[in-house]
């Protein structure tokens, strides 16, 4: 039998496998141990590790290290090594600073995932003609949104000109990130980036063509001027933190929280703007939306019903002015 | 918005004032030998009065008060004492009588014709204000002088004051000036009136100009005087050549055109003013009646007149014929989107003076018509949304008068057919009960190429005047 040791870092993912042909190995900085660990805070001879050959037992000992051993097992609380211990194949040890799971090699491990979809058609096709057909529908959607603005034919031009800014965002963004990650971790791959920043664009726009209509039928101004930013506030923290995800790995935490704080703090300094701006007595929060009549199946009262129906307004107007005092 | 010209020392005039005087002299040597008679016979009845803030010990406005009612009162402009009305611990209403700084209430307003009933105060012997200030002293002296009976009657108040420390107006004595007489029939078109002032407080000024009759199209009478009014002026007299007052000096709309309050209204004021000072909540309430007055008459008027059906195009709409709404309307073909778009609207004029971050009593209606044959459903709508999505209401005010707008929002079907997306909103006030700014929107939302935009304000309203205006207004819309 053989153990396998796993180095693995704070947030559990493995850094390397080393397998050692032996029932007994030691753990330490020191060049004449099994498992040579570069770490400060490890003794030249920190831990010794014993599987029983019969039982399949595995068993830790400290062997009187300044720092001790700390067990974390994979189901239980973590706790101190004093002298020896058994644990289960799969567990944790932290020597020192260092993260260590131990395993036997015949621990049972889970067969082979199956391809995801996204990830069978990435490879089985290229992924650069996807990106060339979102990249477009990007760009013509964008002049169907200014076209829909503003339909007016002369100026389809100008539409085409302006869509072209989306294009270049696409690709700034792509360098952008491509960059740090290449910077990071080595790897940054340029068409992750630009897919990423072409998709959460074409649905800003999907979102930006829908929302109206969401508006219309709440019949709610200010909980869709909420919702408007949310949106434009949670696809823009969605794209930093995938970009961010997909150009580090999230291998420093400590810079993705950071960079995480930017969106955050856009989400809620336009959430306090539009709650300020309700502050205002002279802002009247009527709904603002229009959507066309084909489109449109909010329920229809008569008139009468109406101005029956504000009778109420008048007591909640009043007591608009008691609750503000 | 006359009123606001009159934002007492607001705004840099050209001295009209002194340019009239010089053109008048050679032309007409008698009458200026009347304005000097009237000058000289009423001046000591005319005063500057101060808006003094407490805080800083400095003039906040100034305005000129004449004396009334046998110079039992002084009489000026509302807008000269609005401070006081809604601060009545930060200001203090000032005169200046030979030296002597005196200090006024408010008995009674009239916020719908700009104007204000004064009364002398007499403060508590021993509070802070009676030591501070040396000319209390000295007032009472004045009384003491004259007839027995006022006396014994001063002395009788002085004792009262000491018991119970509350403030009551006294009398002024006859030395302080004589009242002046009102005049509440209009004179002949053309008469010379004499108007009193101090303009821009640069001293007692009197200048000539002449009745030229009411002005024509307002809900609120007001007489157009064409002499030279400017800020600082606001509240004092314009008389005849008999030197009874025909009218209030209350605003300018520039070039020799004055405005002025007429008499009868000050008549009817002083008849409704109460022989002690009203309390901060008397004054509100009466306030509140007179703009809940006003803007039930101004909209029973309106719905009383039939509304003359006109077309934008494809729809019916009827507007008011009534002359005091001030209309306008506008209509444009644009090529290169291939839109049409009419708008119409009117609107009853100034709104009511309150403060100046105040402003009531105000109606206005509004239509906005969209055509745009060749654009997809959704572009139109789009475009109404964002026409129609900056409206607001008429009338401005503070946190510290008004409450925030509650809205009810449907998609309505009026009796005529028309399917809209209508808003209504209303606020309420926090110092006039019952009385709400009603806010209307409406877009029809049934073509697909046409829509209408139908807007209402109404201002200062009570529930019933609101209802009835909602009820008349929802369903003048029609499709042809």
């Amino acid at each position: 039998m053989a153990i396998v040791v796993e180095f693995i870092n704070r947030a559990g993912h493995a850094l390397a496998f080393q397998r050692v042909e032996a029932n007994r190995l030691l753990i330490g900085r020191g060049f004449n141990q099994t498992v040579i660990l570069e770490d400060d805070y490890v003794d030249p001879s920190h831990a010794e590790i014993v599987l029983d050959e019969q039982t399949g037992d595995l068993t830790c000992v400290d062997l009187a290290s300044a720092n001790g051993l700390i067990l974390e097992p994979a189901i239980g609380k973590k706790r101190d090594i004093v002298g020896a211990a058994k644990f289960m194949s799969g567990d944790i040890l932290v020597v020192g600073r260092t993260r260590l799971k131990i395993f036997r090699d015949n621990h049972v491990v889970p067969p082979a995932r199956k391809f995801s979809l996204g990830y069978q058609f990435a490879h089985k096709y290229s992924v650069w003609p996807v990106f060339v057909v979102l990249l477009i529908a990007l760009f013509l959607l964008d002049i169907l949104v200014s076209y829909l603005q503003m339909p007016v034919a002369e100026s389809l031009k100008l539409y085409a000109l302006q869509s072209g800014y989306a294009v270049l965002l696409v690709f700034f963004s792509g360098a952008f990130w491509g960059l740090i990650g290449r910077t990071l971790r080595g790897d940054g791959r340029l068409i992750t980036h630009l897919l990423m920043a072409v998709t959460l664009l074409l649905i800003a726009q999907l979102v930006g063509l829908v929302l109206p209509w969401l508006t219309y039928h709440l019949a709610w101004q200010a909980l869709s001027e909420v919702l408007n930013r949310l949106a434009v506030g949670l696809l823009g923290g969605l794209f930093v933190f995938l970009s961010l995800r997909a150009a580090t790995k999230m291998r420093r935490v400590q810079t993705v929280s950071v960079a995480a704080l930017i969106p955050l703090g856009l989400i809620i300094t336009l959430l306090i703007n539009s709650f300020g701006q309700q502050d205002n007595v002279n802002h009247v929060p009527y709904l603002k939306a229009l959507i066309a009549p084909s489109v449109n199946v909010r329920i229809v009262i008569p008139s009468s019903v109406f101005v029956g129906d504000t009778h109420d307004l008048f007591q909640k107007a009043t007591k608009n002015v008691d609750s503000s005092d | 918005m006359l009123q606001r010209y009159m934002s007492i020392l607001g705004r840099a005039f050209i001295n009209v004032c002194f340019m009239a005087v010089l053109a008048i002299k050679p032309l007409c040597g008698n009458a200026l030998e009347q304005a000097v008679d009237v000058y000289a016979s009423y001046n000591a009845s005319v005063f500057q009065v101060r808006i003094i803030e407490l805080g800083s010990g400095s003039q906040s406005s100034l305005g000129t008060a004449f004396l009334v009612a046998d110079g039992r009162f002084m009489a000026t402009n509302y807008h000269v004492v609005s401070a006081k009305v809604f601060e009545p611990e930060k200001y203090r209403i000032e005169v200046e009588i030979k030296g002597e700084k005196l200090t006024l209430d408010i008995l009674a307003v009239d916020v719908v014709n700009d104007l204000a009933v004064l009364a002398f105060q007499m403060p508590p012997i021993n509070s802070a204000l009676a030591t501070d200030q040396p000319f209390v002293v000295k007032q009472t002296e004045p009384i003491k002088q004259t007839e027995s009976i006022k006396q014994t009657e001063s002395i009788k108040q002085t004792e009262s004051i000491k018991q119970t420390e509350s403030i009551k107006p006294i009398p002024p004595s006859p030395n302080l000036g004589k009242g002046f007489k009102l005049q509440p029939k209009l004179p002949e078109k053309g008469t010379t009136l004499y108007s009193f002032g101090n303009p821009h407080g640069i001293g007692m000024t009197v200048v000539e100009g002449n009745f030229n009759g009411l002005v024509e199209h307002r809900f609120v009478e007001q007489i157009h005087f064409s002499g030279a009014i400017n800020p600082g002026m606001s509240g004092g007299p314009t008389l005849d050549a008999q030197s009874a007052v025909v009218g209030v000096n209350v605003a300018t709309a520039g070039n020799q055109i004055g405005f002025l309050v007429p008499a009868k209204a000050l008549a009817a004021l002083l008849v409704r003013t109460p022989d002690s000072v009203p309390t901060q909540a008397q004054l509100y309430a009466s306030m509140a009646e007179q703009i809940e007055h006003h803007t039930s008459s101004m909209v029973t008027e309106a719905l009383a007149t039939p509304w003359k059906i006109s077309n934008l195009k494809d729809i019916q709409i009827s507007s008011s014929p009534l002359t005091w709404l001030e209309c306008w309307g506008d209509s444009e073909h644009d090529k290169k989107t291939k839109t049409y778009t009419i708008s119409r609207g009117c609107h009853s004029g100034g709104a009511l003076f309150l403060n100046q971050e105040f402003n009531s009593g105000f109606m206005e209606y509004e239509y906005l018509y969209v055509e745009a044959p060749t654009w997809p459903s959704i572009s139109l709508y789009d475009f109404m949304a964002k026409q129609t999505s900056q409206a607001g209401p008429a009338n401005k005010g503070t946190k510290k008068e008004l409450g925030h707008f509650s809205c009810n929002e449907s998609e309505v079907i009026n009796s005529q057919g028309t399917k809209a997306r209508v808003s209504y909103c209303l606020r309420a006030y926090k110092q006039f009960p019952n009385l709400y700014d009603a806010f209307y929107m409406a877009v029809t939302t049934d073509k697909k190429q046409q829509s209408l935009m139908s807007h209402y304000t109404l201002a200062g309203v009570n529930q019933v005047s609101a209802q009835a205006f909602l009820t008349h207004f929802v369903e003048l819309a029609k499709w042809l």
